[in-house]
């Protein structure tokens, strides 16, 4: 069950939404007899809230019950719930604590995002965690979880017709209208380049983190517009003509390792990210240089046509492989529901596919190169 | 098989498109050169190549099913010679798998392997390296001639080399300034002491990694990529002849070798509790071992069903003593690992609050040692139904079946249980586990507790040490 309200719609302390989730998944699981527990997980996002059990047949009207009830207000013991925010605290230290990506990437995000909801930590900070209000939990529990704004998601081998009775047998309040999921804010985008050298314990190797966030181009047919992002983003990141790994890791010994993503904001904002580790005698400077260089010429030349339709072959290949998609669309579709974006299809998908041509492809390109916000950071070991 | 995805939102009813919903079929015909009867599919069989390779082959005809894995287990003895380099292998499998031939260059196998939807990977551990490659069927040819080039004539350019060492290098700095990377370095060196196999499998010293030279290269590939002592499997959408062949080719023109015996080594797990005091650590981070047989010797399953029943989220006995109770841990896990394949450990291990580090590093043997002999298995057959489906579903991958019957293999066990292991799992009752505990799990005065953190507070029972080196003063 997918509540499409985040961390993004959150008004109080960063990460109170993930704690929200916590002690929601608590009231339903430590209160009661609870079946699935044993197979159930729940995540928080920047957009959304979800909780996941899986069931066999007999058991689904009960499970999907609990997962209604995730609704209910808490009834836990007070002592009990702020002593969860000790959990969380464990859970920092278990998951991103040492991990100098985390926070070398919050404090990008910061500066990616001045003063807007997009900056936010999904798990705040230990100082934020220590401090949690139980009383803006639960005004943040009744206001992000309404049934009104769920989506339910059910996988597996059962009927559409077995389904809906399970539905029909449950006992929860029908929400009167459906409620819209909350508009996702818009950056700033202003012309604006943010760069520091930065040192950070347990990083080892030195390390070059360049984003760049841009207003994408008009996009309708979300299939589409994410093909469109997809093709140019395998294309760029390959060492194919028109990609960057060649000039910059192979052709020359620039980066010894690299990480490429093109990604959408919202609906509205395409996120470039490149993070790469400098070959021997090469310093970070000299690695953005050569990136930034590479990437200007490749945005002025355009990607050959035949590029592009190699990278299509490559995405047609992996839609025909049944295996992997099986879960591929069951992935595709939380994706999108978890992102507040509409649905589509595998059909869709394909068809988009074949919809991209190298001129769209080359238009979205030239897009990237437009001013936006930038942020370099030039990270050394402490 | 997942039919459809229904979607309901308490608000509104998506209906699946209708020709997502029967996107599994295919109307594909069988290829002529593909003569196999029913219950030949997901058989496994031992079989012969033309040029006299023995191989343990699934043939996969199945509608959508393109993809065929051939992976191979080279046997080799570098970890266990003092006198070898120990990041030789390290180096010289990455070197292989990214520096090309003599007539691909590294640019263009990437985009090689990439336009044919395959890929391929080496992974050296102490008994063996294992190879593996991933193709649709399409693809067969092309792709093993490549990675018979790669395995007969890698180039070994020092300029890759000298990139892929400071890579390495520069990798194994990073994790070893890790809280967690630092324990299990103690755990090891303490289990397995100064020898060859713990320099191996940790690389304490990096300076190893510069001393590598081409030569050094050289010379490990020419001892371990023969045509000896090999184990083989084929899986996935190809036939017999085909699988033969192919793994002639892939094979074609590597020397024959010497086969050298599985090295004797005995890990002891000595009972103790070694505690390493990181000053800068942000993390506490505890791993208690214990001694298992090993796998060759079967039930393992048995053990992982114990373990996971032991540390499942939710109701398991370990997640409910440090994260509901003590509220100390966001989790900790039970299962095993190898040191080699003569060696397996039973592992407990999680992050905990600095403040209570001490005191749930005494409580877990407890805990432990009250479910070793007196588990409460009501939850079990829900916890065993959730691995047999996830188990059976694994399985149905090509590449999964491939490396489950490769293991098999290599403890002399039979892969024909492979496609059906989950069956294997769900025949075990909680009398099976409860037999398997009693008399082969380590009793927890067997136990050998690690942890490293910021705080000293607490362990004063405990062997605390300031750096690995000063073990030998436990």
């Amino acid at each position: 069950m997918i509540f499409q309200n985040g961390e993004l719609d959150n008004p109080y302390a960063e990460g109170l939404a993930h704690y929200v989730e916590h002690l929601a998944w608590l009231n339903v699981t430590q209160s009661k007899d609870f079946e699935a527990l044993r197979h159930s997980n729940a995540w928080t996002n920047l957009t959304s809230t979800a909780y996941v059990t899986h069931s066999s047949e007999t058991w689904l009207t009960k499970e999907l019950q609990r997962l209604v009830e995730v609704t209910a207000p808490f009834t836990l013991a007070k002592s009990f719930m702020l002593q969860e925010r000790d959990i969380i605290l464990r859970e920092y230290e278990a998951n991103v604590a040492e991990n100098p990506y985390f926070e070398i990437e919050q404090n990008i995000t910061k500066a990616l995002y001045p003063s807007s909801p997009w900056a936010r930590s999904v798990l705040g900070s230990p100082t934020e965690i220590e401090d949690f209000s139980l009383i803006n939990a639960k005004k943040l529990h009744r206001k992000s979880h309404e049934l009104g704004n769920a989506v339910l998601i059910v996988t597996g081998n059962i009927s559409k017709t077995t389904l809906q009775k399970a539905l029909r047998n449950l006992n929860f309040p029908k929400p009167a209208a459906p409620i819209a999921p909350t508009p996702l804010p818009t950056p700033e985008v202003a012309n604006k380049r943010v760069a520091a050298d930065i040192h950070v314990a347990r990083l080892g190797s030195p390390t070059l983190f360049y984003r760049k966030l841009i207003k994408r181009p008009p996009c309708s047919d979300a299939a589409f517009c994410d093909q469109t992002v997809r093709v140019l983003r395998a294309a760029l990141d390959s060492s194919l003509p028109g990609g960057i790994a060649g000039p910059l890791r192979f052709d020359n010994f620039f980066a010894r390792s690299f990480w490429f993503d093109l990604r959408a904001i919202g609906s509205k904002h395409l996120l470039i990210e490149f993070t790469a580790e400098p070959d021997l005698n090469i310093s970070l400077s000299k690695l953005e240089t050569e990136f930034t260089k590479v990437f200007n010429e490749i945005v002025q030349q355009g990607i050959p046509e035949k590029t592009i339709k190699q990278i299509k072959k490559r995405f047609q290949g992996h839609l025909n492989d049944v295996l992997k998609r099986k879960n591929y669309r069951k992935n595709l579709l939380i994706d999108r529901v978890s992102n507040r974006q509409p649905y589509y299809g595998l059909t869709a998908e394909r068809r988009a596919l074949r919809s991209v041509t190298a001129q769209k492809i080359n238009d979205l390109l030239t897009a990237l190169g437009q001013s936006g916000r930038t942020v370099i950071y030039r990270a050394n070991e402490l | 098989m997942i039919r459809c995805f229904l979607i309901f939102a308490t608000s509104m009813l998506l209906s699946c498109q209708e020709d997502d919903l029967n996107a599994d079929a295919s109307d594909e015909t069988r290829p002529a050169e593909f003569k196999m009867l029913p219950e030949e599919n997901r058989s496994v069989i031992l079989a012969t190549t033309p040029l006299g390779h023995t191989f343990h082959f699934m043939p996969i005809y199945e509608p959508g099913v393109t993809d065929i894995t051939i992976t191979i287990a080279w046997p080799s003895n570098w970890a266990y010679e003092a006198s070898r380099n120990p990041a030789v292998p390290y180096i010289g499998t990455e070197t292989l798998l990214s520096g090309g031939t003599e007539d691909i260059s590294p640019k263009e196998l990437n985009e090689f392997l990439s336009d044919r939807n395959s890929g391929g990977s080496l992974t050296p551990t102490a008994d063996y390296v294992y190879g593996e490659i991933n193709f649709p069927k399409d693809y067969r040819e092309d792709v093993i001639k490549l990675a018979s080039d790669t395995l007969r004539s890698p180039k070994f350019d020092p300029t890759w080399v000298h990139r892929i060492k400071g890579s390495i290098r520069q990798n194994m700095q990073s994790a070893d300034l890790k809280t967690e990377t630092k324990m299990w370095n103690l755990a090891r060196k303490a289990n397995l002491g100064d020898n060859p196999l713990y320099h191996f499998l940790t690389l304490p010293d990096l300076r190893v990694i510069d001393e590598v030279s081409v030569d050094m290269l050289r010379q490990w590939h020419k001892q371990t990529f023969t045509q000896s002592g090999l184990t083989i499997v084929v899986t996935g959408a190809i036939s017999r002849q085909d699988a033969g062949k192919s793994v002639d080719t892939l094979l074609f023109d590597l020397p024959k070798g010497r086969v050298s015996p599985p090295h004797d080594v005995n890990v002891t797990i000595k009972p103790q509790t070694v505690f390493l005091h990181v000053p800068e650590a942000e993390k506490t981070t505890i791993g208690i071992l214990g001694r298992l047989p090993p796998t060759s010797q079967g039930n393992d399953l048995t053990d992982r069903l114990a373990l996971s029943h032991f540390s499942q989220s939710g109701s398991g006995p370990l997640f409910s003593a440090l994260r509901t109770e003590q509220r100390a841990s966001y989790g900790f896990q039970a299962g095993f690992f190898n040191y080699n394949r003569q060696n397996r450990a039973l592992v407990i291990t999680g992050a905990v609050a600095a403040e209570q580090a001490a005191e749930v590093a005494a409580d877990i043997p407890e805990i432990y040692e009250e479910y070793r002999l007196d588990p409460n298995f009501e939850t079990l057959a829900d916890l065993r139904n959730g691995m047999v489906n996830q188990t059976q579903k694994n399985v149905t991958y090509v590449n999964i079946a491939a490396q489950t019957i490769l293991e098999l293999a290599l403890d002399k066990r039979d892969p024909k249980i492979a496609p059906k292991l989950h069956n294997e799992l769900a025949k075990l009752h909680s009398q099976d586990l409860k037999s398997r505990m009693k008399t082969v799990f380590p009793p927890k005065s067997e136990l050998a507790v690690f942890a490293a953190g910021p705080s000293k507070k607490g362990w004063s029972d405990a062997c605390v040490i300031s750096k690995i080196e000063a073990l030998d003063d436990c």
